[in-house]
């Protein structure tokens, strides 16, 4: 087994050819994902855009060192990643958490999203450490069955999570001690104690980008403010959003629904057309609406513990000085909503450490 | 010209509903069935649009009104959860009820509260709904029904308590929970020439025989499972709780039947040992398509089931429920739990859809 410094090594070199301009392979996945209406070409321009960021050695080996991954050889298990995608690339991190780790990387690549990741681990395959068979991905997971796996990575409801596992049961792939590590948070929070211009631009693209669809894409928002307060900031800040993302899905029906029953019960909202802001009336059945609720660090503490599992990541304004109590340590910047670190924690486990840890 | 055509237009529904919200009668006609339920469904949406201002400020948000709405389907359906929310009333001013019910929730859970204007509609809409199905002379009813015992403000004990009341021979009662039926008890119904109709929500009823010996109930009586079947305890498939039921109570498996109805509804609906629900014929079940709940869904397409309770009249006749199923033809429909989003925010992994 390579020593973890070579991997790393070997993953910058690929992920340095992947990201490069003349790579004509991703610019075809980046094409026939917009033609095939996978994803907004914005969307997937951000998400590659924070990828190159983020894809530094410094960032690598920071994350590697907090994880461990210098103080020992690496694992040999073999890990199947479950990707499914409601962005684009949301499941890179699983993917290069698992080759740095040493472990043999098979795939399920999202059926909404299965050109991009290809083409990194395309990338991955040309190296010397990482032959065919230690790194393979799939479309339909029942071609990997009888494909013995020590550890499952993937992300899911309450309802979907125990479905997923008869299924690789069923398909033969547990052995006695098959790990999960599964995620089932599904949207942030985020305190907006700051009403500037950059504080209500970050808001809306924490919001906005994706169509809102990401775990870390704020549904709800507390605020000392009232809804009405900042109607029209809002509503300019997401007509400049959308100027220049438009937004990929359109909702149904359902939400002209919700706005009509909210103006029955005479709820205060603001009608986006594509989205809805709306205060209170919690009901995280639908996608595209914005849950505003006045208050102050106490009420998103309350909550954060409401909503425990359910809840990916909390937001601060950049230069916040407000506290979460119970979360201290927790709160991320709300510029970094749509822009994590490579090292961010789903559900506040690090991947890496917890396929070290854990082998 | 045209604009006045348009007075025209605005004087004759003027008349109408001027006529309709006079009507004092509500009782008799949604229950006439010489009169076609389309009818009585665009008088009731009439009335309820004019006189009901939630449901009046749902359907102009939404550009309906009684100019356009020329058939059901045009007719919009308002989220249950309101009941949660708002007070939904008919003709407010005039209400002077003190009969209000309540669902079952736990001190965290908002409760559905629905105002009853007229408890003899709810009266009427029971017995009579019931006597489609059963012959109520034939029968005894037994209730078995811990928990909502407690809630005081539960549609269904109403309901049990309209039911026991009707039965002249005194034998209809509620079962207490920690007490064996005793076969004395079972005689003495057999002897009248009666058989029972054993009412119980799903849980209560498995509790019952969990804790009790089995017992057999005289040749065709019914056990009639109310739902709950989803409990902090346990889940069980409806199929699976059948059986069950029907072993302890010693009835045959089809002799296990099933009640529809909730807080938000005064009908009811039947299943008669199978999965299908008959609605009574004030009532008829509809399938919406959950991300465009205006668009009604083709039989046996499997969607958000709607309501179109008459019953309802003096609060909201049209309800759009949390509810996922499928109708038929007939008018048959069948439940299949709550409904559940699957693609939500976040990354959800779906081994159907993956």
């Amino acid at each position: 087994m390579a020593k973890p410094e070579d991997r790393l090594s070997a993953l910058i070199d690929s992920i340095d050819r992947w990201l490069a301009k003349d790579n004509r392979h991703l610019q075809r996945a980046i094409t026939q994902t917009v033609d095939n209406e996978y994803f907004s070409f914005e969307d997937v321009r951000h998400s590659l855009q924070v990828l190159n960021e983020e894809l530094t050695r410094e960032n690598l080996v920071s994350w590697g060192e907090k994880a461990g991954l210098f103080e020992q050889e690496g694992i040999s298990d073999n890990v199947l990643c479950l990707h499914a995608g409601n962005l684009p690339l949301v499941g890179f991190q699983d993917a290069l958490a698992t080759l740095l780790s040493g472990a043999r990387y098979t795939g399920k690549i999202s059926t909404k999203d299965p050109f991009l990741l290809p083409t990194f681990l395309n990338e991955v395959k040309k190296t010397d450490i990482w032959s065919g068979s230690d790194v393979q991905w799939v479309h339909r997971l029942d071609d990997l069955h009888k494909m013995l796996c020590d550890a499952v990575l993937f992300a899911g409801s309450e309802q979907s999570v125990p479905r997923v596992k008869e299924k690789i049961s069923n398909l033969e792939m547990e052995k006695p001690g098959t790990r999960y590590l599964t995620r089932t948070a599904h949207f942030s929070v985020a305190y907006l104690d700051q009403q500037d211009e950059e504080t209500l631009k970050h808001l809306t693209e924490g919001i906005l980008r994706y169509g809102g669809k990401g775990c870390r894409s704020i549904a709800v928002v507390v605020s000392p403010s009232k809804l009405d307060d900042l109607r029209d900031q809002l509503e300019e800040q997401a007509g400049a959003f959308w100027k220049v993302n438009p937004q990929h899905e359109t909702p149904g029906g359902f939400l002209e629904y919700r706005w009509a029953y909210n103006e029955s019960v005479q709820r205060k909202q603001l009608w986006l057309e594509d989205f809805l802001y709306q205060e209170e009336g919690f009901e995280f059945d639908h996608d595209f609406i914005l849950y505003w609720k006045q208050g102050d660090e106490e009420e998103v503490a309350e909550l954060a513990d409401q909503w425990s599992h359910q809840v990916q990541s909390i937001y601060l304004p950049d230069g916040s000085e407000s506290v979460i109590p119970g979360y201290e340590h927790e709160t991320e910047p709300l510029s970094e909503a749509q822009a994590p670190s490579i090292d961010w924690k789903p559900d506040g486990v690090d991947t890496l450490s917890w396929l070290l840890e854990n082998s | 010209m045209q604009s006045c055509l348009a007075r025209i237009e605005n004087e004759v529904i003027a008349i109408f509903l001027t006529t309709n919200s006079t009507m004092q009668n509500w009782d008799s006609y949604i229950f006439d069935e010489t009169i076609h339920f389309e009818e009585k469904a665009l008088q009731v949406f009439q009335y309820q649009y004019e006189h009901n201002e939630v449901y009046h400020r749902f359907c102009e948000t939404l550009n309906v009104t009684p100019g356009t709405v020329s058939e059901l389907n045009h007719i919009p359906l308002y989220p249950v959860r309101g009941f949660k929310e708002v007070s939904i009333l008919t003709d407010k001013d005039d209400a002077d009820s003190d009969v209000t019910f309540k669902s079952s929730g736990t001190s965290d859970m908002r409760r559905s509260i629905h105002r009853i204007k007229d408890p003899e509609i709810y009266r009427k809409s029971i017995l009579k709904g019931i006597r489609n199905f059963y012959n109520l002379d034939e029968m005894v009813i037994w209730a078995c029904t811990p928990g909502y015992n407690e809630n005081r403000d539960s549609s269904l004990i109403w309901m049990l308590n309209t039911l026991i009341e009707q039965d002249e021979t005194g034998l209809s009662r509620y079962l207490p929970v920690d007490e064996q039926i005793q076969l004395d008890d079972v005689k003495k119904v057999q002897e009248k020439g009666k058989k029972i109709l054993l009412f119980g929500a799903a849980f209560g009823l498995m509790d019952y025989l969990e804790n009790h010996e089995s017992v057999r109930l005289p040749r065709g009586s019914i056990v009639m499972e109310t739902g709950g079947m989803k409990t902090h305890r346990r889940e069980m498939s409806r199929e699976y709780m059948h059986k069950k039921l029907a072993k302890g109570f010693g009835v045959d498996r089809l002799q296990v039947h099933s009640e529809y109805g909730m807080t938000e509804m005064l009908s009811q609906a039947y299943a008669q040992g199978g999965a299908w629900f008959t609605s009574v014929p004030w009532l008829r079940i509809i399938t919406k398509d959950p991300a465009h709940p205006r668009q009604s869904l083709d039989h046996y397409e499997e969607g958000l089931l709607g309501v179109i309770d008459l019953a309802n009249v003096h609060s909201c006749s049209f309800l759009l429920t949390g509810d996922k199923g499928q109708t038929r033809k007939d008018g048959k429909f069948q439940i299949f739990g709550r409904w559940n989003p699957d693609n939500l925010r976040g990354c959800n992994f779906l081994v159907d859809y993956e």
